[in-house]
């Protein structure tokens, strides 16, 4: 074994200049794919964060008709027994009421979402992360509406003056109620600023005359407990509808299974294409050496010493290339870590369930994946070349040689 | 009667194909004894270097048989046929055929190496081939950092180190002058004189067949009687 690892490692270096561009051919693709793949991750990161922070949460509990027919004829009455929220599966849990409206300045009309919070609960949604210009919601007694940047701009408004809420009540009798904008909200995206107007929980029960909540929103430590976490609640209390996320928001559900999958789509064509050209390279490489391969054979090398000499010149090559691509692609990681700015495109990503910047997302398993299936290739790559050396007659390669 | 190192009976080797054959070898039979420096004679393509291939095990004669000491070579494996030319027969070729990554010793020390000798071991009986051929002192060179002479010698110390039974040299001077031919020759004549090593030598270069004890002459693939 030393012999041939002797003589496999003196070869690589003898015919570095080739073996160099062949070692710089797999760097890239390894560091490519790797770079891509995190990528493609990151997106599906922010497909399911975008998903869970936009007021649905991994599960959410809704008064029933809520789905079919959002607003405030139904609700969860206050009085509702939440403690089977308290399970160590779940991290928080916030109650809302939220009803679409209609806002109006004294100059525009926009249709809007109106929400009463509780904003010490809202840890875990897009509202965390708000920048208020003016007063935030603080507590659920709160009164005052805080309203989006974008909103703002196309009511024409600012903060100090009145705008009006229109809704339907309940009893189904209309609902108008004067509001004075003390805040204003910039955020990620301008999804949120367009579609939310923010108020105090308690004060909105108070003003619409709802005892309750229009839903509740789950947030679980794991992702993969929400099918399972949603079944017991379901089970324990019937007479709400027990939601997941991806009931609610199928697009994004599906998109997130996608991009899972493109990431393996990913491994396999870029690694694919690399093996051909693996390959080429290899028995390239082998022919130009056929003569010494049937010199070896000639004095008493076996067979397979010779096929092992050829497949460990290969992994080497390989381990070497997946070391230095796995290396150079996670500086690259390293050094986009904040994400590539989609600002200039972020009305169609934006549309798309994505945030304006599209950040890396390192995942272990793909990790792996990519460096077991680069020696997994190394070794069927160098299958062929071994094959050459080896379906050739001793004489043929000393002539061919 | 004495011993026999290589016994060939009819020996036929035909290339080409069955409708237009082309005989390179028509029935030869010959007997080499233990410790004989031979050569196999003849003009290009008379048959030398398939006579010498075919008793190396490097092809298999198409009829006839070839013992080598007392291995019948048409009753083993390609596997066994590899390990007869490792501990029982040396090579030396025309192109002197070393290893270009490895040095005069290292070489040398290949075959060594393949029959799983220990590495002081080896490396002794490497240095003291080498010494023995002229080379003390080029024990590091590599085969590009030496002359086409020098190179035959290592070629020569790695063919004896492990003491064969038989030694086969292929045109072994075609590549070298008059001068150096000289003196590959003497040390072949070495080899065979002072390890005992039975030499066979494929050429048709008179010095080198003024240097053997006898002659084996092949006209069209037939002992020239």
């Amino acid at each position: 074994m030393y012999l041939v690892l002797q003589l496999a490692l003196r070869n690589i270096w003898r015919q570095r200049r080739r073996n160099g561009l062949v070692l710089f051919a797999i760097v890239v693709s390894v560091g490519g794919v790797f770079v891509m793949n995190s990528l493609a991750r990151g997106m599906e990161q922010d497909f399911l964060r975008f998903s869970i922070e936009n007021l649905r949460g991994h599960i959410k509990i809704l008064a029933p008709n809520q789905l079919d027919e959002p607003g405030l004829q139904y609700s969860i009455p206050i009085d509702t027994d939440l403690s089977l929220l308290a399970r160590p599966e779940i991290e928080s849990w916030t109650p809302r009421l939220r009803s679409p409206a209609v806002i109006m300045s004294e100059r525009e009309t926009r249709g809007v979402e109106i929400i009463g919070i509780d904003p010490t609960r809202e840890s875990h949604s897009f509202i965390e992360d708000l920048v208020v210009e003016g007063e935030a919601i603080t507590d659920t007694d709160d009164q005052h509406l805080l309203i989006g940047r974008s909103l703002a701009d196309e009511l024409k408004t600012g903060l100090g003056r009145r705008l009006v809420v229109l809704m339907t009540g309940p009893d189904d009798n209309a609902i108008e109620i004067g509001f004075r904008v003390l805040g204003i909200f910039k955020s990620t995206t301008s999804r949120y600023e367009d579609a939310y107007a923010l108020t105090g929980l308690s004060s909105l029960q108070a003003i619409t005359g709802v005892d309750g909540f229009t839903d509740v929103s789950v947030y679980l430590e794991d992702l993969a407990t929400t099918s399972e976490v949603q079944a017991t609640l379901a089970s324990q209390i019937p007479e709400l509808n027990v939601v997941t996320w991806e009931q609610l928001d199928p697009f994004t559900s599906e998109m997130y299974r996608f991009i899972g999958f493109t990431v393996y789509i990913l491994i396999v064509v870029f690694l694919g294409t690399l093996v051909f050209g693996l390959i080429n390279a290899l028995v390239t490489a082998v022919l130009v050496r056929i003569r010494e391969f049937g010199m070896l054979r000639v004095v008493g090398m076996k067979s397979r010493l010779v096929v092992m000499q050829v497949v460990i010149e290969c992994v080497i090559i390989m381990l070497l290339a997946l070391a230095i691509g796995l290396a150079a692609g996670l500086l690259v990681i390293w050094w986009i870590g904040d994400g590539i700015d989609l600002t200039a495109f972020a009305a169609g990503v934006e549309a798309f369930g994505m945030g304006a910047r599209m950040a890396p997302h390192l995942v272990v398993d793909d990790f792996v994946i990519l460096g077991v299936a680069s020696v997994i290739l190394g070794l069927i790559a160098s299958y062929f070349p071994a094959r050459r050396v080896i379906k050739a007659s001793i004489l043929q390669s000393l002539r061919d040689g | 009667m004495s011993e026999l190192a290589v016994q060939t009976t009819d020996v036929t080797r035909i290339y080409g194909s069955e409708a237009v054959p082309v005989y390179a070898l028509r029935g030869v039979s010959l007997s080499i004894e233990v410790g004989e420096f031979v050569s196999i004679v003849g003009p290009s393509g008379s048959g030398k270097s398939t006579l010498l291939h075919v008793i190396g095990g490097l092809e298999r004669p198409t009829e006839g048989e070839i013992t080598v000491g007392d291995t019948v070579l048409g009753s083993c494996s390609d596997s066994e046929l590899t390990d007869v030319r490792l501990y029982k027969m040396g090579f030396v070729f025309q192109a002197y055929n070393l290893i270009p990554v490895l040095s005069a010793v290292e070489n040398v020390e290949f075959i060594l190496q393949l029959q799983g000798i220990g590495k002081r071991e080896r490396r002794e009986h490497a240095q003291e081939a080498l010494r023995a051929f002229g080379l003390e002192g080029l024990f590091d060179r590599r085969p590009s950092e030496m002359s086409g002479g020098q190179q035959q010698r290592v070629a020569i110390a790695r063919a004896v180190v492990s003491k064969p039974d038989v030694l086969l040299a292929d045109e072994p001077s075609a590549n070298l002058d008059s001068e150096t031919t000289k003196e590959f020759c003497e040390y072949l004549q070495h080899a065979n004189e002072e390890r005992g090593v039975t030499i066979l030598t494929a050429t048709h270069d008179p010095l080198v067949m003024g240097y053997t004890k006898r002659q084996i002459r092949l006209v069209d693939g037939q002992i020239a009687t």
